[in-house]
C-alpha cells in the first residue's frame, strides 16, 4: 500500500528517514525502564567534584576570547595561551587533590604535537583516576571537522609502535574512559589517527598528531 | 478552535535548554528528571542492566560538560542526550569487540550490535517517547498514520474531523518529531 505519497503527506526534504522510522517504532520502543533511585546522585556527584577540580570549558572558552581578539592569524601566540590556560588547570587540579577529597587524581599528562600540518590545531591529553576507572580527557582546539568518509580516532599505543589499542573515536574535546584491560603503563603513546570509514578496525597508518604521557 | 498544541510548553522547553547551556546545575536536574527514563531505558536495552546505569551516567556527565556545544535551535535536548548515548553504546561496542576480555560480554546482546542498528534503536526510543510528548490528538494522528497505516482521509473519517485538521495536526506532530531528530543528528561523539 503507497498512502504516503506525496499529495496525501507532504513531508520536507530528509523526512523519509523520518517516516521509515515511525513505521518501524513497535510497542518495545516505548521507553519503559525507571533509572534506579541513586542514578541521579551518582550524577549529580560527579557534576559537583568535576567542578572541584576544573571549570568546564572554561579554557575553550577563554581561547576562543582570545582568539577572536587577536584575530585568527596568530597560532603562536595562541598555542602559548594555551599552554599557559593547561598548566593552570593542571595547578588547580594539584591543589584540589591536596585539599580535602580528591575526586579526581592527575596520573599522567602528554602534549600532542602535530604530525603533519594541521593549522591551528592543537590537543593535550591527561590521564586521570577517577571513581577506580581511568580517564583519559582530551583537549582540543581548532579541531576541524574529518574530511567526509573519515573519521578521527583515539589511540594508546605502546613505546614500541606496535600495538595500539583503539579507545574510539573522536571529534574533538571528551572525557574516554580507558578500559581496564589496557594498563597506560605499556601504552604510554597518546595518538589521533585519520581513519577512513571502511570497517576495517586497524590502525590507517595515518597519524595526525601523537605525544607520550609522562 | 482549540490549539491543539498550547505554546508555552516550548516556550518552558526552550528556557530549560538556555539554562543548561548557561551552566545551571538544576537545569541538568530538571533534564535528567524528564529523559533519564529514555537514556537509561536505551542503554538497558542495548547494554543490559548491569552497564546501563554507569553509561546513563556517563551520558549526562558528558552532556554537562560539554553542554556550550549544544544548541537549542538546532535540535531538542533529548534528541541531543540521546545522540550522545548511541555514541557511547557504540564506543563501548567498539573497544569491547576489540577486548579479547570482553568479547563474550559483547556478543551478549540481542540487539544487532552494529553500529546501524545501535543508531536506529536509539531513534525508533526516542521517537516513541517523542510522540508520547505530543499533544494528545496530534499523536493519536500521527499513530495512526505511521504505526497504523492509515491514510489522512481515514483517519479525518475515524476523528469525524476535516481533512484539512487532521493534516494541519500530523504536520505540527512532524515538526516536533523533526526537532527531536535534528538535536540528534546534531549531537557530538564525546
Amino acid at each position: 500500500m503507497t498512502q504516503f505519497d506525496s499529495d496525501d503527506l507532504r513531508g520536507e526534504p530528509g523526512d523519509e528517514r523520518l517516516f521509515s522510522l515511525l513505521r518501524s517504532v513497535t510497542d518495545d520502543d516505548f521507553p519503559a525502564m525507571d533509572p534506579p533511585p541513586g542514578l541521579w546522585d551518582s550524577i549529580a556527584d560527579r557534576v559537583r567534584e568535576d567542578a572541584v577540580v576544573n571549570e568546564p570549558d572554561a579554557h575553550d572558552e577563554l581561547a576562543e576570547r582570545r582568539d577572536r581578539r587577536s584575530g585568527t592569524g596568530r597560532p603562536v601566540m595562541w598555542l602559548a595561551a594555551a599552554a599557559v590556560v593547561v598548566c593552570l588547570v593542571g595547578v588547580g587540579a594539584a591543589i584540589a587533590a591536596n585539599s580535602g577529597p580528591a575526586p579526581e587524581r592527575l596520573i599522567a599528562k602528554a602534549q600532542l604535537e602535530q604530525l603533519e600540518p594541521l593549522g591551528e590545531t592543537a590537543a593535550s591529553a591527561r590521564l586521570v583516576e577517577e571513581g577506580g576507572s581511568k580517564h583519559l580527557i582530551i583537549d582540543a582546539q581548532n579541531m576541524a571537522a574529518a574530511p567526509e568518509g573519515s573519521q578521527y580516532e583515539l589511540w594508546l599505543i605502546d613505546s614500541d609502535v606496535t600495538k595500539p589499542r583503539s579507545l574510539g573515536v573522536v571529534t574533538g574535546s571528551g572525557d574516554i574512559v580507558v578500559p581496564s584491560s589496557i594498563n597506560p603503563k605499556d601504552y604510554p603513546i597518546v595518538d589521533i589517527s585519520l581513519e577512513p570509514i571502511d570497517g576495517d578496525s586497524k590502525h590507517s597508518g595515518h597519524s595526525l598528531m601523537r605525544g607520550s604521557l609522562f | 478552535m482549540i490549539d491543539p498544541e498550547p505554546s508555552s510548553r516550548a516556550t518552558v522547553a526552550e528556557t530549560l535548554a538556555d539554562r543548561f547551556s548557561a551552566g545551571d546545575e538544576n537545569a541538568l536536574a530538571e533534564i535528567y528528571a524528564e529523559h533519564g527514563r529514555l537514556v537509561y531505558s536505551f542503554c538497558r536495552r542495548t547494554l543490559g542492566p548491569e552497564r546501563a546505569e554507569d553509561v546513563t551516567q556517563d551520558v549526562f556527565f558528558a552532556a554537562w560538560k560539554s553542554r556550550g556545544r549544544y544548541n537549542p535551535a538546532s535540535g531538542s535536548i533529548a534528541g541531543w542526550l540521546m545522540g550522545i548515548a548511541r555514541f557511547k553504546v557504540i564506543d563501548l561496542y567498539r573497544v569491547e569487540a576489540r577486548n579479547p576480555l570482553a568479547s563474550e560480554a559483547a556478543q551478549d546482546h540481542e540487539q544487532g550490535t552494529e553500529s546501524p542498528g545501535v543508531e536506529n534503536t536509539a531513534l525508533r526510543m526516542l521517537l516513541a517517547d517523542a510522540l508520547e510528548t505530543l499533544p494528545e490528538r496530534s499523536r493519536q494522528m500521527v499513530e495512526h498514520a505511521f504505526l497504523h497505516d492509515l491514510t489522512q482521509s481515514q483517519i479525518a473519517e475515524r476523528f469525524d474531523l476535516p481533512l484539512g485538521t487532521v493534516k494541519s495536526d500530523i504536520r505540527r506532530g512532524l515538526e516536533r518529531l523533526r526537532r527531536h531528530m535534528e538535536g540528534f543528528d546534531d549531537s557530538v561523539r564525546l
